[in-house]
C-alpha cells in the first residue's frame, strides 16, 4: 500500500466512534466523503417481483404492495428482514407473507406473534410519529421463495408513488409493475427516469383511468468513489396529486401553486413574545449596519437555541410557531429558520424560506416536477446586492456560511408572497483549501519534534467544529492521532480552534514529538515523509459509472525537515509540475541553511465526466501517485 | 422602601441557601450552581451531575393484591458547554409483558437559567413527554428540556411504578459526566428479601441500614451514597462499558407469603442447576430432543469411527439442518417438535437439541451456561439468573475435555463464537456444578508464505502469497470473504495488491480445516536513486500502530491470544547486489514474543527472511498495557523494515 498520509481518515475515525456524541449533519458531510464499501452484486437471491399498486378511492389513497423473492443459499439470507414502515395513525392492513418450495407449494405461513412493531429510530431526531413493523421470514430448504404483501391507507398526502423496481442495490429485481387507478377527472402529475411511457387505459363503466409502468432492476449497482446517487441511475416514477389536503388544502400544478401553499402553512407563525422583543432591541438598536444586525441576530439564534426535533402527525411540514422556539430554546430547521425570519422581521428585515434538498450529490431540481422535493431549509435574507443564507441548525457557523451539503445546490425561495426558482452558490477553491504546515527536527537515534499548524476549510471544518463544540477533550485530542500516520507520539500540547470568530476555517495546532524516523539502511539513512491525500478511484477497467466531483479538493501541504548536524541530503525526489484539466498538482524541494523543504498542491476541480473520459481523469491521478511514490530521501 | 423589597428578591432568587455551594433540595438552585463555569474537579467536563438521588420502596396493589415497587428518582445536573447538551434530553426505560405496563411518569422538569443576576426558570410540561416503543417489552418516556444553553441547570424527577419484582432498577452511581453525589435509598419490607452486588468500586462513601416501624410491619432502609465519582472513559479493547461502570445491582433472593413460607428465588448455584434441569424450557427438553433423535445418532454412530467423530458428525449435521434465528438466550422458547419442525430456533433450542443428541452417544456431556460479551461479566459469588444469556455444551471424552457449539457454521464444533469468549461459563451439572475458563489456551494463528520476485525493467514487484489462517482468525476471514469471489478480489486488492490472475481459496466448508487464501499480484516497486527498497513482508503486515494512548485505565481485552509467522523468500534481482538486510531482533516474556530473522542464501540466490510474533493473552491488565505498546511498536517497526538492493557497476 502506498504510504499516504490520509488527510480525509479521521472522518472513519470518528464514523467508528462514540456515536452518541456525533450528531446527525455531521454523518451526512462524512458520507459525502467516504467511499461506501463495495456492495457485491451475486446470484444468491433475486427478487421476482416488486409491485405498487395504487388506487385513488372517495379521496383515499390506498396502496397495496406486493413482492416476491427467490432465495438461493445462505448467502442470499440478508433479504429475509423484512420492514414496514408507516406513520402514526396509519395502519399495515392484509398483511399476509408466506414461503413457497420449489415446488411452489406454501412450506411455512408468517404468524402474527412473528411481528414486532415499534417506534422507528431515527437518529437525530428527539422524536418521530414513525412506526415500522418488522419481522423474519426464513426457511432452510434452498431454493425457496418468500412472498410478502400489505396495504395501508392514507387519508391525507400530498405524494403518492415514489417507486423503483429496485429493492435491494445487491440483488436484481426481474420485470416490475407500478400501477395506478384514478377517478377519470382526478389530476395527476408524474415524473418518470430510465423508464419507459406507462400503458394507459380508461375503463368507463367504473369511471377510471389505469397507469402501468414496467420496469427491472438488471444493472446491479456498486457504489464507486464520486459518483451519482442510485436514485438517478435507476428506473424511478414520482406520481403527485395536483390538488391535494395535507394539513391544508393545497395545489402542485406550478411551482407558484406548491409555493402558496408552503405560504399557507406558514402563516402567522411569526409572532413573539414581548420578552424577546426586548432582547432584541437590546441587541439591534446601538447597530446601523444592515449585515451587522443580521449578523448579530443570527449569533443570537446560535448562542440560545438548539437543534430538536419533534414531529407528530402532519407536524412533518408545518414549523412549530415562533413563540414555541422562544419559549423552548429548541426546533428543527423548519422552527428553527421560522424563528430567525420572526427575528429578522421584527428587526425590520424581510427573508424568505429556501428549501433544498441537502446532503445529495444531485443538485438539481425536476423543475418539471412541481413536488415536495426538499428535505431541508435555510434562510435567504437579501441584503444590497448579495444574499446572505443563514443555516438556523448550526450553533456554529459563522452568519452566510451554507456548508458543502447544500452549496450549488438549487432551491426553492419562498418569501411573504414570492416563490422563484434559485441557486445557492457554488464553493470554490478558496472556500475549499485545506493546508498543512509541519516542521520537524529531526533526530538519528532520539525523538524528532514536531509542530504542526494545519487549517481547514469546508467538510473538514464542518466535521471539525462539530466536533470542537459536541465532543470532549479525550475525543479531540485522539483525533491529532488520527491526523498525523506515526506510530509513537507523544503529545505536548494541542489546540482545535476558529482561526478567527467569523471565517468558517479550523485551525489544529500542536507540538508533539515521535520516535525518529530515519531509518538506516546501510549507509544512509531513509526519510519518508507521509503522502498527500488522493481519494482512491478505481482502476479503468473497474469502473462502471460516470465521475461527480460536486465542489473541488484543494489541499496545500508544507513540510520543513531539520536534518541533523553533520549529516546531508545525498538524494532528493525532482520537482514535478502537473497540470490536467481535471486539476493540477504540484511537488518542489527547498533547500535553506540545514533544512529540507517540501511543498505540494493538489487540485481536484470540479465537474462531471462520462465513462468514456475516465481513463483520461485516472490517468491524472495515476501520475499524481506515482509521483508521490517516489517522495523519498537518502540522507548520508 | 421599594430598593428593600427588591434586594429580598434578588436574594430570595440568588440562592435561599446563602452562604452553600450546593443544593440536595429539590427546587432550590445556589447561586454557586447558577454561575459556576467549571466543575472543579473535571474543568473539561460538558456537564456535570451535581445530584442524583434514587428511591425504591413497596406500595400495596389494591387490583391485583401484594405490592407493587415504586422507584422515585430526582436529578440536577448542570450543563458547561454545547457538548454537554444532550444530558437535557431526557430517557426513562418502562417494561412490560403482554399488557402488563410499568408506569412512568414524569413529575416535575425545570431548567433553571442565570441571566442579568437573577435566575429564570422556565418549565416543562410533563404531559408533553412522548412515549416511544422500543421492542415487544420495552417503552420510554422521552422529553428535551427547554431553554437549555450554556451554564443552564436542570432538574427533573419522575417516577415509576412496576409489579415485576424479581428486578429492582439497577442504580449507577457512574455516569459519562463527572457526579458530585449519588445516593440510592432502598426501603424493604419483610415480604421481599433481595441481596445486592456492586460493581466498579470496593466500598461506598457512606452506607446505612435502619429500621423504620410502620403500622402493619417494620421496614429496613439502606442508604447507599457516592460522592465526587469521576466520568466514565471508555478506552475501547474493553468488553462492553457495563462491565466497568460503578453500579448497584439488585437481585431478588426470595420473598414470603402471607402465611410466613419463604420461596427461595436463587439462593445458590447448585440449586439455579438443579431447578433448569428440572425445567421443561431447559432439562426437559434435551430429554425429549435425545428421544426423537436415537434413529439419527444410531446411523450417524454407524458412519464414525470414534466418538469424538461421531461428535463431530452431530454437529455438521444440526449446523446443516437447522438454522440460527438471531436470539439468544439459555431456555428455549418451542418445543422439540416445533423446532424439528420450523427448522430454526434461538441459541437455547439449538444448543440444547445439540446436546440432546449427543447424550444418545455413551459419552459425557452437559450444558454450560454463560454470557456473552456485550451482555456482562457473571461474578461467581452471587448466584444471579440474570447474568446468563447462552447455552452451550462441555464435552468430556475421557482426558479430553472441550466446548462445543452448533449454532455458527463457520465454525469447527470446538470453538466457541467470539462473542462468548468471556471469562467463565457455569457447568450445569445435577450433582455439583462447577465453572470452565472460557479463554482459549492455543492461539489463534495466521501463517504466511512469501515469494517476492523484484522486476525492475517494469517497475514492480511480483508477490506470490500464500495465507494459511486457524481458529478465529480463519473464522473471521471465512466471515469476510463468505466464500464470494467479489469480496475475495476486494479483500485481496483493498490492501493495494494488483492481482495477477485469479486467486485460490481451500477449506472455506471444511471448517475442521485451516481456511487458506493463495494469490498472485503485482505490488510498486520503490527506487530512491540507483537503489531499490523492498518490503520482505510486501502488504501483509500492520503499518499502524493501534495503541495511540500512552497509558490506560481498564483491562485490554483482545478476545483471543493470536500469533502471526511469516516465511518470505526475496529474489535478488539480475545486475543489483544486497546492500542492507535488517538485523536479527528477538523478544520473549510472559506477555509478548516476537523473532525476526534475514539471511542471504547466496545457492539459490535469495534472501530469507522469517519473522513471527505473538500475543500470548487474550487480555492484558490495565498495568500491563505500556509494555504491549512498546513491543507493538517494535514489531511494527521491526516488520516493515526494508531490504535495500543497489545496481552494480
Amino acid at each position: 500500500m502506498f504510504c499516504f498520509y490520509d488527510n480525509d481518515s479521521f472522518f472513519y475515525f470518528f464514523y467508528r466512534v462514540n456515536m452518541k456524541q456525533i450528531k446527525p449533519f455531521i454523518i451526512l458531510t462524512c458520507i459525502v466523503f467516504a467511499s461506501v464499501l463495495n456492495a457485491t452484486p451475486n446470484e444468491d437471491a433475486i427478487v421476482n417481483y416488486n409491485n405498487l399498486s395504487c388506487t385513488i378511492e372517495n379521496g383515499k389513497l390506498i396502496k397495496s404492495y406486493s413482492l416476491s423473492i427467490t432465495i438461493y443459499n445462505r448467502r442470499g439470507e440478508d433479504n429475509t428482514r423484512f420492514v414496514i414502515p408507516f406513520e402514526g395513525n396509519q395502519k399495515i392492513l392484509n398483511l399476509n407473507a408466506y414461503i413457497t418450495d420449489i415446488n411452489g407449494n406454501i412450506i411455512q405461513k408468517l404468524k402474527k406473534k412473528e411481528i414486532t412493531t415499534s417506534n422507528a429510530f431515527s437518529y437525530g431526531s428527539l422524536y418521530e410519529d414513525n412506526y415500522v413493523s418488522r419481522f423474519v421470514l426464513r426457511n432452510n430448504y434452498y431454493p425457496y421463495t418468500i412472498y410478502v404483501s400489505y396495504e395501508i391507507e392514507y387519508d391525507e398526502f400530498f405524494y403518492i408513488a415514489d417507486w423503483t423496481p429496485e429493492y435491494n442495490y445487491n440483488y436484481k429485481t426481474l420485470n416490475s409493475t407500478l400501477e395506478l387507478t384514478i377517478p377519470k377527472d382526478y389530476k395527476i402529475n408524474f415524473h418518470q427516469v430510465n423508464v419507459n411511457d406507462p400503458t394507459i387505459l380508461e375503463d368507463a363503466g367504473s369511471n377510471t383511468i389505469k397507469y402501468t409502468w414496467n420496469a427491472e432492476y438488471s444493472e446491479v449497482f456498486m457504489s464507486e468513489i464520486y459518483c451519482p446517487e442510485i436514485e438517478e441511475l435507476v428506473p424511478v416514477v414520482q406520481v403527485v396529486p395536483i390538488n391535494f389536503k395535507y394539513e391544508i388544502n393545497g395545489t402542485q400544478s406550478s411551482w407558484d401553486d406548491y409555493g402558496k401553499w408552503k405560504i399557507d402553512l406558514t402563516q402567522n407563525l411569526l409572532d413573539l413574545p414581548a420578552n424577546e422583543k426586548v432582547k432584541i432591541n437590546l441587541i439591534i438598536d446601538s447597530i446601523d449596519d444592515r449585515t451587522e444586525k443580521i449578523r448579530k441576530l443570527y449569533e443570537y439564534l446560535q448562542e440560545n437555541t438548539r437543534y430538536i426535533n419533534i414531529s407528530l402527525g402532519t407536524g412533518g411540514l408545518k414549523p412549530y410557531p415562533a413563540n414555541y422556539v422562544a419559549y423552548n430554546k429548541y426546533g428543527d430547521c423548519k422552527a428553527l429558520s421560522n424563528y430567525m425570519k420572526a427575528l429578522l422581521n421584527y428587526a425590520g428585515i424581510s427573508s424568505s424560506f429556501a428549501y433544498v434538498n441537502s446532503g445529495k450529490e444531485k443538485c438539481t431540481i425536476n423543475k418539471e416536477f412541481p413536488s415536495q422535493q426538499f428535505n431541508h431549509v435555510l434562510l435567504a435574507v437579501p441584503n444590497a446586492e448579495d444574499t446572505i443564507w443563514l443555516e438556523c441548525t448550526n450553533k456554529n457557523y459563522p452568519a452566510g456560511y451554507f456548508g458543502t451539503s447544500t452549496q450549488n445546490h438549487e432551491v426553492l425561495l419562498v418569501g411573504d408572497s414570492e416563490i422563484a426558482l434559485t441557486k445557492i452558490p457554488a464553493l470554490d477553491s478558496v472556500d475549499v483549501l485545506n493546508s498543512s504546515n509541519i516542521s520537524v527536527i529531526l533526530s538519528i537515534s532520539g525523538r524528532d519534534k514536531y509542530k504542526m499548524k494545519n487549517k481547514y476549510r469546508g467538510a473538514k471544518y464542518e466535521a471539525l467544529t462539530s466536533i470542537k463544540n459536541l465532543t470532549d477533550k479525550k475525543f479531540q485530542e485522539n483525533l491529532i492521532f488520527e491526523i498525523i500516520p506515526l506510530n509513537d507520539i507523544l503529545i505536548e500540547n494541542w489546540e482545535i480552534e476558529n482561526t478567527h470568530s467569523d471565517s468558517a476555517c479550523m485551525q489544529v495546532i500542536s507540538e508533539f514529538t515521535s520516535s525518529s524516523t530515519l531509518k538506516k539502511y546501510g549507509e544512509e539513512y531513509l526519510l519518508k515523509p507521509h503522502g498527500i491525500y488522493i481519494p482512491d478511484f478505481e482502476k479503468p477497467e473497474k469502473r462502471k459509472l460516470p465521475v461527480r466531483i460536486n465542489y473541488p479538493i484543494v489541499n496545500f501541504d508544507t513540510i520543513s525537515y531539520t536534518i541533523p548536524f553533520g549529516h546531508q541530503i545525498s538524494h532528493a525526489p525532482e520537482n514535478i509540475e502537473i497540470d490536467s484539466e481535471y486539476g493540477t498538482y504540484s511537488y518542489s524541494v527547498d533547500y535553506m541553511d540545514d533544512k529540507v523543504i517540501i511543498s505540494r498542491s493538489i487540485t481536484l476541480n470540479c465537474g462531471e465526466y462520462p465513462l468514456s473520459l475516465y481513463p483520461h481523469f485516472y490517468n491524472f491521478i495515476e501520475q499524481v501517485r506515482i509521483s508521490e511514490a517516489k517522495n523519498s530521501f537518502l540522507i548520508k | 422602601m421599594q430598593k428593600l423589597s427588591s434586594f429580598f428578591i434578588m436574594v430570595l432568587f440568588i440562592g435561599s441557601s446563602f452562604g452553600q455551594d450546593y443544593s440536595l433540595e429539590y427546587g432550590k438552585i445556589t447561586s454557586n450552581e447558577a454561575g459556576m463555569e467549571s466543575y472543579p474537579y473535571d474543568k473539561e467536563a460538558p456537564a456535570a451531575v451535581l445530584y442524583d438521588i434514587g428511591k425504591s420502596y413497596f406500595v400495596s396493589n389494591a387490583y391485583a393484591g401484594g405490592y407493587d415497587v415504586v422507584f422515585e428518582r430526582k436529578t440536577k445536573i448542570k450543563i458547561f458547554s454545547q457538548a454537554g447538551n444532550e444530558y437535557a434530553e431526557i430517557s426513562i426505560p418502562f417494561y412490560h409483558e403482554g399488557d402488563n405496563y410499568e408506569k412512568a411518569e414524569v413529575i416535575e422538569a425545570t431548567t433553571y437559567n442565570l441571566e442579568n443576576g437573577i435566575i429564570k426558570q422556565t418549565c416543562f410540561n410533563p404531559k408533553n413527554a412522548l412515549r416511544e416503543k422500543i421492542n415487544e417489552n420495552w417503552d420510554v418516556l422521552k422529553f428535551a428540556m427547554p431553554a437549555v444553553k450554556e451554564g443552564s441547570v436542570i432538574e427533573y424527577s419522575y417516577k415509576v411504578q412496576s409489579p415485576y419484582k424479581f428486578n429492582l432498577q439497577d442504580w449507577e452511581f457512574q455516569s459519562d459526566i463527572p457526579v458530585r453525589f449519588s445516593k440510592y435509598i432502598a426501603v424493604m419490607i419483610p415480604y421481599y428479601e433481595y441481596v445486592y452486588l456492586l460493581q466498579g468500586a470496593e466500598r461506598f462513601d457512606y452506607y446505612n441500614s435502619y429500621e423504620t416501624r410502620n403500622t402493619k410491619y417494620s421496614e429496613l432502609v439502606h442508604e447507599y451514597l457516592m460522592e465526587n465519582v469521576p466520568a466514565f472513559k471508555d478506552e475501547g479493547y474493553i468488553t462492553s462499558r457495563q462491565d466497568y461502570i460503578i453500579k448497584l445491582d439488585f437481585q431478588l433472593r426470595g420473598y414470603y407469603n402471607f402465611s410466613g413460607t419463604k420461596f427461595d428465588v436463587i439462593t445458590t448455584w447448585p440449586k439455579l442447576c438443579q431447578d433448569l434441569l428440572a425445567d421443561a424450557d431447559f432439562g426437559k427438553y434435551i430429554s425429549t430432543a435425545k428421544n426423537k433423535t436415537k434413529e439419527i445418532v444410531g446411523r450417524i454412530q454407524l458412519e464414525s469411527k470414534t466418538k469424538l467423530e461421531a461428535v463431530e458428525k452431530i454437529s455438521d449435521y444440526v449446523k446443516t439442518s437447522y438454522s440460527w434465528n438471531g436470539r439468544n438466550g439459555y431456555r428455549t422458547n418451542q418445543s422439540v417438535n416445533e423446532f424439528m419442525k420450523t427448522k430454526r430456533g434461538s441459541i437455547a433450542e439449538i444448543n440444547l437439541f445439540f446436546l440432546g443428541m449427543i447424550q444418545n452417544l455413551d459419552i459425557e456431556a452437559y450444558p454450560v451456561i454463560l454470557s456473552t460479551r456485550d451482555h456482562g461479566k457473571i461474578k461467581a459469588d452471587f448466584p444471579f439468573a440474570h447474568f446468563f444469556n447462552f447455552v452451550t455444551v462441555l464435552v468430556n471424552d475421557g482426558d479430553k475435555q472441550f466446548m462445543a457449539d452448533a449454532t455458527e457454521t463457520l465454525l469447527p464444533f470446538t470453538l466457541l463464537p467470539p462473542k462468548c469468549l468471556n471469562d467463565i461459563g457455569l457447568v450445569v451439572n445435577k450433582k455439583e456444578p462447577s465453572w470452565i475458563s472460557l479463554q482459549k489456551d492455543s492461539p489463534s494463528k495466521i501463517n504466511h508464505t512469501i515469494n517476492l520476485t523484484p522486476k525492475p525493467g517494469i517497475d514492480s514487484v511480483q508477490c506470490n502469497v500464500i495465507k494459511l489462517t486457524t481458529n478465529y482468525d480463519a473464522f473471521n476471514l471465512r466471515m469476510k470473504i463468505n466464500d464470494n469471489e467479489t469480496s475475495l478480489l476486494n479483500y485481496i486488492e483493498s490492501d493495494g495488491y494488483s492481482l495477477i490472475e485469479k486467486p485460490q481459496t481451500r477449506n472455506f466448508h471444511e471448517t475442521n480445516k485451516p481456511y487458506v487464501i493463495a494469490y498472485n499480484a503485482n505490488i510498486p516497486l520503490e527506487y530512491i536513486g540507483n537503489k531499490i527498497y523492498i518490503s520482505p513482508l510486501a502488504y501483509e503486515t500492520q503499518t499502524e500502530n493501534p495503541f495511540k494512548n500512552t497509558s490506560r485505565t481498564y483491562n485490554l481485552d483482545m478476545v483471543y491470544a493470536k500469533s502471526r509467522s511469516y516465511r518470505s523468500n526475496i529474489e535478488i534481482p539480475e545486475g543489483y547486489s544486497v546492500e542492507f538486510i535488517p538485523q536479527e531482533k528477538n523478544i520473549d516474556n510472559s506477555l509478548f514474543s516476537m523473532s525476526y530473522k534475514a539471511a542471504i542464501d547466496s545457492v539459490s540466490n535469495k534472501i530469507t527472511v522469517d519473522a513471527e510474533y505473538f500475543y500470548k493473552k487474550a487480555v492484558y491488565e490495565a498495568s500491563e498495557y505500556k509494555t504491549i505498546r512498546y513491543f507493538t511498536i517494535q514489531m511494527i517497526d521491526k516488520l516493515n523494515e526494508k531490504i535495500v538492493f543497489v545496481k552494480e557497476e
